[in-house]
Protein backbone atom coordinates (compact mmCIF):
# COMPACT_ATOMS: atom_id res chain seq x y z
CA UNK A 1 0.00 0.00 0.00
CA UNK A 2 1.07 3.69 -0.61
CA UNK A 3 1.10 6.25 2.02
CA UNK A 4 1.99 10.09 2.26
CA UNK A 5 3.03 11.16 5.63
CA UNK A 6 2.47 14.40 6.62
CA UNK A 7 4.38 16.31 9.63
CA UNK A 8 6.64 19.41 9.40
CA UNK A 9 8.76 17.60 11.99
CA UNK A 10 11.24 15.61 9.93
CA UNK A 11 12.00 13.05 13.01
CA UNK A 12 8.33 12.02 13.27
CA UNK A 13 7.81 11.61 9.22
CA UNK A 14 10.82 9.33 9.21
CA UNK A 15 9.16 7.28 13.14
CA UNK A 16 5.94 7.04 10.62
CA UNK A 17 7.89 5.47 7.57
CA UNK A 18 9.43 3.21 9.82
CA UNK A 19 6.82 2.26 11.00
CA UNK A 20 4.97 1.78 7.92
CA UNK A 21 7.75 0.59 5.60
CA UNK A 22 8.24 -2.34 8.71
CA UNK A 23 4.64 -3.58 7.52
CA UNK A 24 6.31 -3.22 4.17
CA UNK A 25 4.69 -0.49 2.93
CA UNK A 26 5.80 2.24 0.79
CA UNK A 27 5.57 5.61 2.11
CA UNK A 28 6.11 9.49 0.71
CA UNK A 29 6.70 12.21 3.03
CA UNK A 30 4.99 16.06 3.01
CA UNK A 31 6.17 18.79 5.18
CA UNK A 32 2.79 20.38 5.44
CA UNK A 33 -0.78 20.30 4.04
CA UNK A 34 0.06 22.29 1.04
CA UNK A 35 3.13 20.02 0.03
CA UNK A 36 0.80 17.05 0.74
CA UNK A 37 -1.91 18.26 -1.77
CA UNK A 38 1.26 19.22 -4.44
CA UNK A 39 2.13 15.38 -3.93
CA UNK A 40 -1.20 13.89 -3.98
CA UNK A 41 -1.19 16.21 -7.67
CA UNK A 42 -1.21 13.22 -10.29
CA UNK A 43 0.32 10.74 -7.56
CA UNK A 44 -2.33 7.82 -5.96
CA UNK A 45 -2.06 6.96 -2.52
CA UNK A 46 -3.98 4.82 -0.71
CA UNK A 47 -3.99 6.47 2.74
CA UNK A 48 -2.78 9.96 4.32
CA UNK A 49 -1.01 9.90 8.08
CA UNK A 50 -1.70 13.71 9.25
CA UNK A 51 -0.35 15.89 11.54
CA UNK A 52 -2.27 18.75 12.57
CA UNK A 53 0.12 21.18 13.83
CA UNK A 54 2.00 22.34 10.69
CA UNK A 55 3.14 25.81 9.13
CA UNK A 56 1.81 26.76 5.88
CA UNK A 57 -1.54 24.36 5.76
CA UNK A 58 -2.24 22.76 8.80
CA UNK A 59 -3.96 19.43 8.89
CA UNK A 60 -7.22 21.32 9.60
CA UNK A 61 -6.85 23.06 6.90
CA UNK A 62 -6.09 20.02 4.80
CA UNK A 63 -8.71 18.20 5.75
CA UNK A 64 -10.93 21.35 4.62
CA UNK A 65 -9.51 21.56 1.42
CA UNK A 66 -9.43 18.08 0.53
CA UNK A 67 -13.20 18.05 0.75
CA UNK A 68 -13.21 19.98 -2.71
CA UNK A 69 -10.78 17.36 -4.25
CA UNK A 70 -12.89 14.34 -5.31
CA UNK A 71 -9.92 12.39 -5.77
CA UNK A 72 -7.87 13.12 -2.42
CA UNK A 73 -11.33 13.09 -0.72
CA UNK A 74 -11.67 9.08 -0.87
CA UNK A 75 -8.47 8.54 0.12
CA UNK A 76 -9.07 7.36 3.80
CA UNK A 77 -6.80 9.89 6.72
CA UNK A 78 -5.40 8.83 10.13
CA UNK A 79 -5.10 11.99 12.19
CA UNK A 80 -1.60 11.78 13.92
CA UNK A 81 -1.17 14.79 16.46
CA UNK A 82 -0.23 15.94 20.18
CA UNK A 83 -3.38 17.72 20.20
CA UNK A 84 -5.01 14.17 21.28
CA UNK A 85 -7.96 16.40 22.88
CA UNK A 86 -11.90 15.17 22.25
CA UNK A 87 -12.80 18.55 20.85
CA UNK A 88 -9.54 18.06 18.27
CA UNK A 89 -10.60 14.85 17.89
CA UNK A 90 -14.18 15.40 17.14
CA UNK A 91 -13.34 18.42 15.11
CA UNK A 92 -10.73 16.09 12.95
CA UNK A 93 -13.58 13.81 12.53
CA UNK A 94 -16.16 15.97 11.41
CA UNK A 95 -13.83 17.24 8.58
CA UNK A 96 -13.39 13.48 7.46
CA UNK A 97 -10.40 11.80 9.20
CA UNK A 98 -10.85 8.23 9.47
CA UNK A 99 -9.02 7.87 12.63
CA UNK A 100 -7.63 9.51 14.83
CA UNK A 101 -4.10 8.57 17.40
CA UNK A 102 -3.01 10.89 19.52
CA UNK A 103 1.42 10.84 20.08
CA UNK A 104 3.39 9.62 20.58
CA UNK A 105 1.92 6.59 19.02
CA UNK A 106 3.00 3.24 18.91
CA UNK A 107 3.19 1.26 15.87
CA UNK A 108 0.30 -1.61 16.78
CA UNK A 109 -1.99 1.26 17.25
CA UNK A 110 -1.45 2.73 13.72
CA UNK A 111 -0.91 -0.91 12.14
CA UNK A 112 -4.34 -1.83 14.06
CA UNK A 113 -6.23 1.21 12.46
CA UNK A 114 -4.34 0.80 9.28
CA UNK A 115 -5.93 -2.95 8.79
CA UNK A 116 -9.04 -1.32 10.36
CA UNK A 117 -9.14 1.11 7.13
CA UNK A 118 -7.91 -0.84 4.40
CA UNK A 119 -8.03 -4.76 5.38
CA UNK A 120 -4.22 -5.06 5.62
CA UNK B 1 11.92 64.41 46.75
CA UNK B 2 13.26 61.45 48.28
CA UNK B 3 9.82 59.87 48.16
CA UNK B 4 9.31 60.89 44.63
CA UNK B 5 12.56 59.60 43.20
CA UNK B 6 11.45 55.93 45.20
CA UNK B 7 7.96 56.46 43.85
CA UNK B 8 9.62 56.82 40.12
CA UNK B 9 11.65 53.69 40.47
CA UNK B 10 8.76 52.00 42.07
CA UNK B 11 6.63 52.64 39.05
CA UNK B 12 9.46 51.84 36.54
CA UNK B 13 9.17 48.23 38.12
CA UNK B 14 5.70 47.61 38.04
CA UNK B 15 5.03 49.31 34.71
CA UNK B 16 7.15 46.44 34.13
CA UNK B 17 5.29 43.51 36.06
CA UNK B 18 1.95 44.99 34.99
CA UNK B 19 3.09 43.92 31.51
CA UNK B 20 3.79 40.96 32.03
CA UNK B 21 0.63 39.94 34.31
CA UNK B 22 -1.40 41.87 32.02
CA UNK B 23 -0.06 39.32 29.29
CA UNK B 24 -1.00 36.87 31.81
CA UNK B 25 -4.59 37.80 32.89
CA UNK B 26 -3.94 38.09 36.29
CA UNK B 27 -5.22 40.34 39.22
CA UNK B 28 -3.94 43.08 40.81
CA UNK B 29 -2.60 41.82 43.88
CA UNK B 30 -0.72 39.09 41.91
CA UNK B 31 0.49 41.88 39.38
CA UNK B 32 2.23 43.43 42.76
CA UNK B 33 3.84 40.41 43.78
CA UNK B 34 4.97 39.61 40.68
CA UNK B 35 6.70 42.87 39.72
CA UNK B 36 9.06 41.98 43.10
CA UNK B 37 9.22 38.22 41.85
CA UNK B 38 9.77 39.52 38.18
CA UNK B 39 12.38 41.82 38.95
CA UNK B 40 14.02 39.46 41.92
CA UNK B 41 14.43 36.58 39.80
CA UNK B 42 15.53 38.63 36.38
CA UNK B 43 18.52 39.82 38.45
CA UNK B 44 19.63 36.80 40.09
CA UNK B 45 23.17 36.07 40.13
CA UNK B 46 24.14 39.37 40.07
CA UNK B 47 24.64 39.62 44.04
CA UNK B 48 22.06 40.84 46.54
CA UNK B 49 22.23 44.10 45.51
CA UNK B 50 21.48 46.39 41.91
CA UNK B 51 23.76 48.74 43.25
CA UNK B 52 27.01 49.99 41.74
CA UNK B 53 29.83 52.50 41.85
CA UNK B 54 28.74 55.24 39.21
CA UNK B 55 31.84 56.50 36.81
CA UNK B 56 33.04 59.80 38.15
CA UNK B 57 31.58 61.50 34.76
CA UNK B 58 28.62 60.13 35.40
CA UNK B 59 25.47 61.71 36.86
CA UNK B 60 25.01 60.35 40.42
CA UNK B 61 23.07 57.16 40.31
CA UNK B 62 20.15 56.31 42.81
CA UNK B 63 20.59 52.50 42.40
CA UNK B 64 17.45 50.31 43.90
CA UNK B 65 18.37 47.65 46.69
CA UNK B 66 15.99 45.29 45.25
CA UNK B 67 17.24 42.77 47.87
CA UNK B 68 15.44 44.70 50.01
CA UNK B 69 11.99 45.13 48.13
CA UNK B 70 9.79 43.03 49.99
CA UNK B 71 7.65 40.38 47.08
CA UNK B 72 4.58 42.05 48.83
CA UNK B 73 5.80 45.09 48.49
CA UNK B 74 2.40 46.46 48.76
CA UNK B 75 2.11 45.12 52.55
CA UNK B 76 5.36 46.74 53.04
CA UNK B 77 7.04 49.61 53.92
CA UNK B 78 8.97 50.69 50.40
CA UNK B 79 12.75 51.13 51.95
CA UNK B 80 14.53 54.97 52.27
CA UNK B 81 16.79 56.19 49.54
CA UNK B 82 19.52 58.63 50.15
CA UNK B 83 18.57 61.99 48.61
CA UNK B 84 21.12 62.95 46.01
CA UNK B 85 23.48 65.99 46.15
CA UNK B 86 21.46 69.02 45.40
CA UNK B 87 21.28 70.20 42.05
CA UNK B 88 22.50 67.28 40.16
CA UNK B 89 20.25 65.79 37.95
CA UNK B 90 18.94 62.05 38.67
CA UNK B 91 19.89 59.05 36.68
CA UNK B 92 17.67 55.83 37.68
CA UNK B 93 19.41 52.50 36.30
CA UNK B 94 17.96 49.17 36.87
CA UNK B 95 20.93 47.01 36.15
CA UNK B 96 18.91 43.84 37.08
CA UNK B 97 16.66 44.52 34.04
CA UNK B 98 19.35 44.97 32.43
CA UNK B 99 21.27 41.99 33.41
CA UNK B 100 17.98 40.45 32.58
CA UNK B 101 17.97 41.12 29.37
CA UNK B 102 21.48 39.83 28.35
CA UNK B 103 20.64 36.76 30.23
CA UNK B 104 17.88 36.11 28.08
CA UNK B 105 20.12 36.58 25.06
CA UNK B 106 22.52 34.27 26.84
CA UNK B 107 19.69 31.53 27.38
CA UNK B 108 18.40 31.81 24.36
CA UNK B 109 21.53 31.00 22.96
CA UNK B 110 22.24 27.99 25.28
CA UNK B 111 18.53 26.66 24.51
CA UNK B 112 19.11 27.45 20.74
CA UNK B 113 21.45 24.52 19.99
CA UNK B 114 19.10 22.22 21.80
CA UNK B 115 16.62 21.55 18.97
CA UNK B 116 19.21 21.07 16.97
CA UNK B 117 20.99 18.77 18.69
CA UNK B 118 17.84 16.67 19.77
CA UNK B 119 16.94 16.23 15.98
CA UNK B 120 20.52 15.20 14.76
CA UNK B 121 21.01 12.26 18.09
CA UNK B 122 16.98 11.76 16.95
CA UNK B 123 18.72 11.14 13.12
CA UNK B 124 21.69 9.48 14.40
CA UNK B 125 19.29 6.83 16.45
CA UNK B 126 17.08 5.92 13.68
CA UNK B 127 19.89 5.95 11.23
CA UNK B 128 20.95 2.55 13.90
CA UNK B 129 17.32 1.41 14.19
CA UNK B 130 17.21 1.19 10.53
CA UNK B 131 20.13 -0.77 10.61
CA UNK B 132 19.27 -2.92 13.63
CA UNK B 133 15.97 -3.67 12.09
CA UNK B 134 17.48 -4.27 9.45
CA UNK B 135 19.85 -7.06 10.94
CA UNK B 136 16.96 -8.44 13.05
CA UNK B 137 15.45 -8.98 9.58
CA UNK B 138 18.04 -10.61 8.32
CA UNK B 139 18.83 -12.51 11.23
CA UNK B 140 15.09 -13.27 11.70
CA UNK B 141 14.82 -14.83 8.22
CA UNK B 142 18.20 -16.86 8.41
CA UNK B 143 16.53 -18.56 11.76
CA UNK B 144 13.16 -19.38 10.16
CA UNK B 145 15.14 -21.00 7.24
CA UNK B 146 17.62 -23.15 9.54
CA UNK B 147 14.37 -24.27 11.37
CA UNK B 148 12.90 -24.95 8.54
CA UNK B 149 15.91 -27.07 6.98
CA UNK B 150 15.83 -28.84 10.00
CA UNK B 151 11.91 -29.56 10.11
CA UNK B 152 11.11 -29.90 6.10
CA UNK B 153 14.50 -30.45 4.60
CA UNK B 154 15.98 -28.69 2.27
CA UNK B 155 14.10 -29.00 -1.21
CA UNK B 156 11.95 -31.48 -2.66
CA UNK B 157 12.42 -34.87 -1.40
CA UNK B 158 14.88 -34.24 0.99
CA UNK B 159 13.33 -35.08 4.72
CA UNK B 160 14.70 -33.28 7.51
CA UNK B 161 17.42 -33.64 9.26
CA UNK B 162 16.31 -35.21 12.36
CA UNK B 163 14.21 -37.55 10.56
CA UNK B 164 16.78 -38.22 8.67
CA UNK B 165 19.14 -39.19 11.04
CA UNK B 166 16.46 -41.07 12.81
CA UNK B 167 16.51 -43.14 9.66
CA UNK B 168 20.49 -43.51 9.24
CA UNK B 169 20.15 -44.98 12.82
CA UNK B 170 17.76 -47.31 11.91
CA UNK B 171 19.45 -48.39 9.07
CA UNK B 172 23.47 -48.99 11.23
CA UNK B 173 21.11 -50.79 13.69
CA UNK B 174 19.92 -53.04 10.91
CA UNK B 175 23.43 -53.53 9.19
CA UNK B 176 24.49 -54.19 12.93
CA UNK B 177 22.42 -57.13 13.04
CA UNK B 178 22.83 -58.18 9.32
CA UNK B 179 27.03 -58.14 10.20
CA UNK B 180 26.27 -59.99 13.37
CA UNK B 181 24.18 -62.92 11.29
CA UNK B 182 27.09 -62.97 8.73
CA UNK B 183 29.70 -63.34 11.58
CA UNK B 184 27.94 -65.96 12.94
CA UNK B 185 27.46 -67.75 9.40
CA UNK B 186 30.72 -67.55 9.10
CA UNK B 187 31.83 -69.39 12.57
CA UNK B 188 29.72 -71.84 11.78
CA UNK B 189 31.07 -72.24 8.49
CA UNK B 190 34.53 -72.44 10.13
CA UNK B 191 32.81 -75.15 12.64
CA UNK B 192 31.81 -77.55 9.66
CA UNK B 193 35.31 -77.00 7.74
CA UNK B 194 37.19 -77.77 11.17
CA UNK B 195 34.65 -80.97 11.12
CA UNK B 196 35.73 -82.35 7.80
CA UNK B 197 39.08 -81.39 8.78
CA UNK B 198 38.35 -84.01 11.34
CA UNK B 199 36.69 -86.40 8.92
CA UNK B 200 40.23 -85.69 6.80
CA UNK B 201 42.12 -87.21 9.35
CA UNK B 202 39.97 -89.76 10.33
CA UNK B 203 40.10 -90.71 6.32
CA UNK B 204 43.73 -91.01 6.61
CA UNK B 205 44.16 -93.43 9.77
CA UNK B 206 41.50 -95.52 7.59
CA UNK B 207 44.43 -95.51 5.00
CA UNK B 208 47.10 -96.38 7.62
CA UNK B 209 45.00 -99.16 8.48
CA UNK B 210 45.31 -100.22 4.71
CA UNK B 211 48.47 -99.71 4.46
CA UNK B 212 49.05 -102.35 7.67
CA UNK B 213 46.54 -104.49 5.21
CA UNK B 214 48.90 -104.09 2.61
CA UNK B 215 51.68 -104.98 4.65
CA UNK B 216 50.57 -108.29 5.73
CA UNK B 217 49.43 -108.90 2.45
CA UNK B 218 52.67 -108.21 1.07
CA UNK B 219 54.23 -110.77 4.09
CA UNK B 220 51.63 -113.06 2.62
CA UNK B 221 52.44 -113.09 -0.70
CA UNK B 222 56.26 -113.47 -0.06
CA UNK B 223 55.25 -116.70 2.16
CA UNK B 224 53.17 -117.94 -0.79
CA UNK B 225 56.22 -117.21 -2.79
CA UNK B 226 58.67 -119.15 -0.85
CA UNK B 227 55.91 -121.82 -0.67
CA UNK B 228 55.28 -121.84 -4.08
CA UNK B 229 59.82 -121.77 -5.08
CA UNK B 230 59.27 -124.98 -2.59
CA UNK B 231 56.79 -127.27 -4.71
CA UNK B 232 58.46 -126.72 -7.39
CA UNK B 233 57.18 -126.92 -11.33
CA UNK B 234 53.86 -127.62 -9.75
CA UNK B 235 54.14 -123.88 -7.78
CA UNK B 236 54.90 -122.28 -11.00
CA UNK B 237 51.23 -121.19 -11.52
CA UNK B 238 50.44 -119.66 -8.22
CA UNK B 239 53.58 -117.80 -8.25
CA UNK B 240 52.02 -115.99 -10.97
CA UNK B 241 49.47 -115.19 -8.81
CA UNK B 242 51.48 -114.24 -6.30
CA UNK B 243 53.43 -112.03 -8.54
CA UNK B 244 49.73 -110.24 -9.31
CA UNK B 245 49.09 -110.38 -5.85
CA UNK B 246 52.42 -108.49 -5.03
CA UNK B 247 51.67 -106.05 -7.90
CA UNK B 248 48.41 -105.38 -6.38
CA UNK B 249 50.09 -104.84 -2.75
CA UNK B 250 52.49 -102.25 -4.51
CA UNK B 251 49.40 -100.36 -6.38
CA UNK B 252 47.99 -100.77 -3.07
CA UNK B 253 50.59 -98.89 -1.59
CA UNK B 254 50.89 -96.26 -4.13
CA UNK B 255 47.27 -95.85 -4.35
CA UNK B 256 47.06 -95.16 -0.35
CA UNK B 257 50.36 -92.93 -0.40
CA UNK B 258 48.83 -90.58 -3.32
CA UNK B 259 45.37 -90.79 -1.28
CA UNK B 260 46.93 -90.10 2.07
CA UNK B 261 49.38 -87.14 0.47
CA UNK B 262 45.93 -85.87 -1.10
CA UNK B 263 43.96 -86.12 2.09
CA UNK B 264 46.50 -84.04 3.55
CA UNK B 265 47.23 -80.98 1.57
CA UNK B 266 43.28 -81.35 1.55
CA UNK B 267 43.25 -81.15 5.30
CA UNK B 268 46.02 -78.22 4.97
CA UNK B 269 43.93 -76.48 2.90
CA UNK B 270 41.31 -76.73 4.73
CA UNK B 271 42.81 -76.03 8.09
CA UNK B 272 44.53 -72.67 6.39
CA UNK B 273 41.18 -71.61 4.95
CA UNK B 274 39.41 -72.35 8.06
CA UNK B 275 42.38 -70.35 10.02
CA UNK B 276 41.92 -67.48 7.26
CA UNK B 277 38.51 -67.55 7.44
CA UNK B 278 37.89 -67.45 11.41
CA UNK B 279 40.99 -64.25 11.23
CA UNK B 280 39.13 -62.09 8.32
CA UNK B 281 35.84 -62.97 10.11
CA UNK B 282 36.99 -61.61 13.38
CA UNK B 283 38.75 -58.48 11.35
CA UNK B 284 36.21 -57.78 9.42
CA UNK B 285 33.75 -58.00 12.17
CA UNK B 286 35.48 -55.57 14.19
CA UNK B 287 36.33 -53.24 11.62
CA UNK B 288 32.49 -53.28 10.44
CA UNK B 289 31.38 -52.92 14.04
CA UNK B 290 34.38 -49.90 14.96
CA UNK B 291 32.55 -48.17 11.64
CA UNK B 292 29.01 -48.91 12.57
CA UNK B 293 29.59 -47.34 16.04
CA UNK B 294 31.44 -44.45 14.82
CA UNK B 295 28.83 -44.23 12.40
CA UNK B 296 25.92 -44.31 14.99
CA UNK B 297 27.81 -41.91 16.99
CA UNK B 298 27.60 -39.26 14.58
CA UNK B 299 24.12 -39.82 14.04
CA UNK B 300 23.51 -39.40 17.77
CA UNK B 301 25.55 -36.56 17.96
CA UNK B 302 23.78 -35.27 14.84
CA UNK B 303 20.52 -35.90 16.04
CA UNK B 304 21.59 -33.94 19.36
CA UNK B 305 22.62 -31.37 17.34
CA UNK B 306 19.67 -30.96 15.45
CA UNK B 307 17.88 -30.48 18.65
CA UNK B 308 20.24 -28.28 20.07
CA UNK B 309 20.08 -26.15 16.54
CA UNK B 310 16.18 -26.31 16.77
CA UNK B 311 16.69 -24.42 20.18
CA UNK B 312 18.79 -21.52 18.72
CA UNK B 313 16.71 -21.58 16.30
CA UNK B 314 13.78 -20.65 18.52
CA UNK B 315 15.87 -18.71 20.50
CA UNK B 316 17.06 -16.55 18.19
CA UNK B 317 13.62 -15.77 16.95
CA UNK B 318 12.65 -14.97 20.03
CA UNK B 319 15.50 -12.55 20.77
CA UNK B 320 14.10 -11.40 17.32
CA UNK B 321 10.97 -10.24 18.49
CA UNK B 322 12.72 -8.97 21.89
CA UNK B 323 15.04 -7.14 19.99
CA UNK B 324 11.82 -5.77 17.37
CA UNK B 325 9.65 -5.15 20.41
CA UNK B 326 12.36 -2.89 22.15
CA UNK B 327 13.08 -1.19 18.51
CA UNK B 328 9.93 -0.14 18.54
CA UNK B 329 9.58 1.44 22.23
CA UNK B 330 12.57 3.45 20.76
CA UNK B 331 10.45 4.73 18.03
CA UNK B 332 8.02 5.71 20.51
CA UNK B 333 10.84 7.74 22.74
CA UNK B 334 12.18 8.94 20.17
CA UNK B 335 8.39 10.61 19.49
CA UNK B 336 8.92 12.26 23.17
CA UNK B 337 12.33 13.18 22.13
CA UNK B 338 10.66 15.30 19.31
CA UNK B 339 7.67 16.57 21.24
CA UNK B 340 10.20 17.79 23.54
CA UNK B 341 12.19 19.43 20.99
CA UNK B 342 9.27 21.18 19.79
CA UNK B 343 8.65 22.05 23.07
CA UNK B 344 11.92 23.75 23.61
CA UNK B 345 11.25 25.43 20.18
CA UNK B 346 8.11 27.05 22.00
CA UNK B 347 10.12 28.16 24.61
CA UNK B 348 12.50 29.73 22.62
CA UNK B 349 9.59 31.88 20.80
CA UNK B 350 8.72 32.68 24.14
CA UNK B 351 11.64 33.28 25.27
CA UNK B 352 12.57 35.56 22.40
CA UNK B 353 9.38 37.69 23.12
CA UNK B 354 10.47 37.92 26.98
CA UNK B 355 13.34 39.63 25.75
CA UNK B 356 11.68 42.01 23.25
CA UNK B 357 9.52 42.78 26.29
CA UNK B 358 12.09 43.53 28.33
CA UNK B 359 13.89 45.71 25.50
CA UNK B 360 10.96 47.13 25.21
CA UNK B 361 10.38 47.96 28.70
CA UNK B 362 13.57 49.22 29.04
CA UNK B 363 13.57 51.49 26.03
CA UNK B 364 10.56 52.81 27.24
CA UNK B 365 12.03 54.02 30.42
CA UNK B 366 15.22 55.13 28.57
CA UNK B 367 17.21 53.13 30.24
CA UNK B 368 19.18 50.89 27.52
CA UNK B 369 22.60 51.12 27.80
CA UNK B 370 24.26 49.76 24.51
CA UNK B 371 28.00 51.67 25.37
CA UNK B 372 30.71 50.04 27.50
CA UNK B 373 28.68 49.77 30.80
CA UNK B 374 26.72 47.42 28.49
CA UNK B 375 30.05 45.68 27.26
CA UNK B 376 31.00 45.02 30.64
CA UNK B 377 28.08 43.82 32.20
CA UNK B 378 27.92 41.71 29.27
CA UNK B 379 31.44 40.05 29.72
CA UNK B 380 31.02 39.79 33.60
CA UNK B 381 27.96 37.54 33.15
CA UNK B 382 29.84 35.68 30.33
CA UNK B 383 32.29 35.19 32.67
CA UNK B 384 30.01 33.86 35.64
CA UNK B 385 27.90 31.64 32.83
CA UNK B 386 30.70 30.21 31.57
CA UNK B 387 32.10 29.43 34.83
CA UNK B 388 29.07 27.16 36.12
CA UNK B 389 28.43 25.92 32.58
CA UNK B 390 29.19 21.93 32.63
CA UNK B 391 29.14 20.77 29.14
CA UNK B 392 31.18 22.18 25.69
CA UNK B 393 28.17 22.93 24.04
CA UNK B 394 27.00 25.18 26.28
CA UNK B 395 30.18 27.31 26.75
CA UNK B 396 30.49 27.31 22.91
CA UNK B 397 27.08 29.15 23.14
CA UNK B 398 28.00 31.36 25.66
CA UNK B 399 30.91 32.61 23.87
CA UNK B 400 28.81 32.77 20.69
CA UNK B 401 26.81 35.68 22.63
CA UNK B 402 27.63 39.25 20.88
CA UNK B 403 26.15 42.80 21.13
Amino acid sequence: MKFLAVDDSSTMRKIVSLALKGAGHEVTEAEHGKDALAKLEGTSFDCIVLDINMPEMNGLEFLTARKFKPAVAKIPVIVLTTQDETSMRDQAMELGANAFLGKPFQKEDLLASVKKLLGV
Amino acid sequence: MRLFRFLAFGAAIFAIAAMVTTLLGWSLPAMVAMGAACVSALSAGIGSTLARTPHPEEAPVVALPLAALPLAAAESPLPALEEPRSGEPLRVELPGLSDARLRIRFARAIAAGVPTMTEEAAFALIERFENMRGNTSKAAKSARDFKAALSEGQGAGHAPVAVQAERTRGVIKSQRESIAIMTDHNRKGAKDLRTMGNELESGMDLLKGIEEITERSRLIAFNMAVEAARIGEKGRGFRVIVGELRRLNDQTVDFSHKVSELLVRFRDYNDSVVARLAEETERVAKDVQGGMKAAEEAVESLIAASGTADHFARDVSALVEIIDKDLDGVLESLQFQDITRQMIEGALKTLDEAGLDVENSLSTLGLVDSGAADLARRERIRKVLLDRSRTKGEKAAIMEVKS
